[in-house]
């Protein structure tokens, strides 16, 4: 129960795992576009196959990977069906009712999906291969220019910084108050809504209130040290790309020009 | 017997990379009105064994009893065993989260179905026992008291339900000697009028002087299971195991150092004193002048 | 409060947005119903004021999905609108709106915010996200029918946690009343 969420990190040694995570980012935003820009069956097919070879450079197997899909099996077909019997098309293949099949939203529907379908699998590829830190810290070297448009880049990077580490901490607490409650009483887990949403507030309450009081804490004794949450002028970026991560980040640049252009 | 535990075990997140057992094969009887102290390492089991016994967590393997009821069988009330039962956690203020002081006793009595009259006797009951008047404090709102009034209306809490077993976690832990004396003084009281106490302490000395029967837990298995004076006389092995060791009995080997017979069996003040005064009775103390020591002799 | 502290229970409330998900999964049915991670970004924004509101609802659902996968990848990107504009709404409807009783603040504020962020989630969705299959039934559904009753648990709790806090002395009251010194009685029952 007190062990640190990890989410779907999976530690390993493979070349994904080895990658700068900056870059792996720069290359799942990158990845986005040409998502984004795919229409033709062989745009799919050349994304489908570059999610391959991340698969295989992951070292992930393969039940693992696209498990998120299986969550959203009825999501997508949700959507599937919605475009392809809701797109007002001008040569329907067959209407009924409010329902209009037609060609283009069929294709429509497949696109939306298709597109879904791979950025999932990538994102996860990219989580799994990532730790937690590791992405945040990659995340505020992204940011980093947003400073010299006077974002506070650096408060930011704090905010996150703390709240990731009070998630453990935060978590046990929860737990130990829903304890405490279920032993004067509340009933969590009982049948009827009444009874489990009157337990809300002995666990809720208490979970801010405590909550909040660490943040009181730890802002006194930031304040005592003098922070006052100016954020600091950073000197340069930070770029510790090596040969590999240059290479990785010009694949995508140029799988993706490839599919905007050609395909 | 009101409590039993049958080869009760409990593993954490089981069949996943983070499975630890904490608990082994605990075999537990407590009768009704005992005062027992559990003593262990952090990650002994401690916690998990009174969380079992509250009926918190369900164990792996084996049975919780209480009053010859299995509580985790399909069929069992949890409602009865909340009467039945209280617990304080450590720092138990952070339990608090109601607009009065009253409200929040009474919440520990939403599901009795007791009259309302019945409730606010017993509430006012439960504050006089923690030494609130309760006309003063009644409308107060818990959040905004202090420290140590909050862990008054937390202790309260607890004992409004006027349950037959206590369960306490760390219960001193925070509170000044002051805080300490009173705390253990309304259990002590409640123990005398027939509750049973099972309290969780790395303080050796508050379970020397106020414990009757010690469980010295060690990695999830029960290691030790006897009176207070019993078990704190095998010094070297709690030492071993690196527990905290009550004064009195660390004086008592202090003496027997020094060459004094003095028992060994000693658990708190009361009984520290009672030797003094037999072991003198049986003969005098003299100092060598030239060694400075004070040496005994009949 | 100073920018300082405001980053710290910016901080803890993103926090919250992870974990309390995660306490409400343990419950049945409360995670869609409940809706726990509107929660703390509402809070923040209704506490901190919009720049910290807005940093919760974007940091919260991202930090979440990082580290519970909660909620999906399919998901987040509604989530995000929604959740930034709660945070964004509910501090600027705080810092404009003063009727001199914090209820009938919080609850206008906690409302137009809810409002907002669904109208404009359901316009990102409708253009962005799901474009050409959303519609004005799928939007009612989603963000009000099955969500009433989460709504209407939020507006109960929210102010309870805000008057919690002001009484535990964690915030600074919206309204303070004068404190008024006289020589009360102590506690205890001795007299």
């Amino acid at each position: 129960m007190s062990r640190i969420p990890a989410g779907m990190y999976i530690p390993g040694k493979s070349f994904l795992h080895r990658l700068d995570p900056l870059a792996k980012l720069i290359g799942l935003i990158i990845l986005l576009a040409a998502v984004i820009a795919a229409s033709s069956p062989g745009g799919y097919l050349l994304l489908i196959l570059f999610i391959g070879v991340l698969l295989a450079l992951s070292g992930l197997p393969f039940k693992l990977a696209i498990a998120p899909l299986r969550r959203t099996y009825l999501f997508f077909a949700v959507i599937f069906l919605m475009n392809a019997l809701f797109f007002a098309d001008v040569d329907p293949l067959w209407t009924w009712w409010i329902f209009s099949l037609s060609r283009t939203g069929l294709i429509q529907g497949a696109n939306v999906v298709l597109r879904l379908a791979i950025i999932i699998v990538a994102g996860h590829i990219l989580i799994s291969t990532t730790s937690p830190m590791e992405i945040t810290a990659a995340f505020r070297r992204l940011l980093k220019p947003l400073q010299y448009i006077n974002i506070p880049v650096d408060i930011v990077a704090l905010i996150v910084s703390v709240a990731i580490h009070f998630i453990p901490v935060l978590a046990e607490e929860v737990e130990m108050i829903r304890k405490a409650q279920t032993v004067r009483g509340a009933r969590f887990d009982s049948a009827r809504l009444r009874d489990r949403a009157a337990s809300l507030l002995p666990l809720v309450i208490p979970v801010f209130v405590n909550a909040f009081k660490r943040a009181d804490e730890l802002a006194l004794a930031m304040e005592a040290r003098g922070y006052r949450g100016e954020g600091r002028r950073v000197s340069g970026p930070e770029i510790a790309f090596q040969a590999r991560d240059f290479g990785a980040v010009l694949i995508m640049a140029a799988i993706c020009a490839v599919q905007i252009l050609v395909l | 017997m009101p409590i039993v535990l049958e080869k009760a075990s409990y593993t954490y997140a089981p069949g996943t990379p983070y499975e630890a057992a904490a608990l082994c094969d605990i075999d537990l009887q407590i009768a009704d009105g005992e005062f027992i102290g559990i003593m262990g390492h952090t990650g002994s089991g401690k916690s998990t064994l009174l969380q079992l016994i509250a009926g918190l967590i369900t164990p792996s393997r084996g049975k919780v009893m209480i009053d010859g009821c299995d509580i985790n069988a399909r069929n069992y009330n949890r409602d009865v065993l909340r009467k039945k039962l209280s617990m304080i956690f450590q720092y138990p203020e952070y339990q608090l989260f109601e607009t009065t002081v009253e409200k929040e006793l009474a919440f520990s009595l939403k599901h009795s179905g007791l009259p309302g009259k019945e409730v606010k006797e017993r509430v006012r009951r439960a504050l006089e026992a923690v030494g609130f008047s309760y006309t003063r404090v009644r409308s107060l709102s818990p959040l905004g008291l202090s420290g140590g009034e909050k862990r008054k209306v937390a202790i309260a809490c607890a004992l409004v339900t006027e349950p037959k077993i206590l369960l306490l976690d760390e219960p001193v832990a925070g509170l000044d000697p002051r805080g300490r004396k009173e705390f253990l003084e309304i259990i002590t009281r409640r123990n005398k009028a027939g509750t049973t106490i099972i309290m969780v302490s790395h303080d050796a000395d508050v379970l020397g002087n106020y414990a009757q029967r010690i469980l010295v837990l060690n990695q999830g298995k029960l290691l030790l299971d006897g009176p207070a004076k019993r078990v704190f006389t095998d010094i070297e092995k709690l030492e071993a195991l690196k527990l905290g060791v009550c004064r009195p009995r660390k004086l008592a080997r202090r003496l027997k150092e020094c060459g004094i017979p003095f028992p060994q069996d000693i658990a708190g003040y009361d009984e520290f004193i009672a030797a003094v005064v037999e072991v003198s009775k049986k003969g005098g103390m003299s100092h060598e002048p030239d060694t400075g020591r004070h040496v005994y002799s009949r | 409060m100073t920018i300082v502290k405001r980053s710290m229970i910016t901080a803890v409330c993103v926090a919250l947005t992870v974990v309390l998900p995660m306490a409400f999964h343990a419950v049945p049915n409360a995670g869609s119903v409940i809706l726990p991670m509107h929660i703390p970004v509402l809070l923040c924004g209704l506490i901190c004021g919009w720049p910290f509101g807005l940093a919760c609802g974007l940091i919260g659902p991202l930090l979440s999905n990082l580290f519970t996968g909660m909620p999906p990848m399919a998901a987040l990107p509604a989530m995000l609108v929604e959740l930034a504009v709660y945070g964004l709404m509910a501090g600027l409807l705080m810092s404009c709106v003063r009727t001199r009783k914090v209820y009938a603040d919080l609850y206008i504020s906690l409302l137009v915010a809810m409002l907002a962020g669904r109208i404009v989630a359901g316009m990102a969705r409708a253009l962005i996200f799901a474009a050409g299959s959303y519609s004005m039934a799928a939007w009612t559904t989603s963000y009000f029918v099955t969500s009433l009753p989460g709504i209407a648990i939020q507006i109960v709790l929210l102010p309870s946690i805000v008057f919690a806090l002001e009484r535990a002395r964690l915030i600074p009251a919206r309204y303070p009343k004068e404190i008024v010194l006289d020589g009360s009685p102590g506690l205890d029952s001795s007299e």
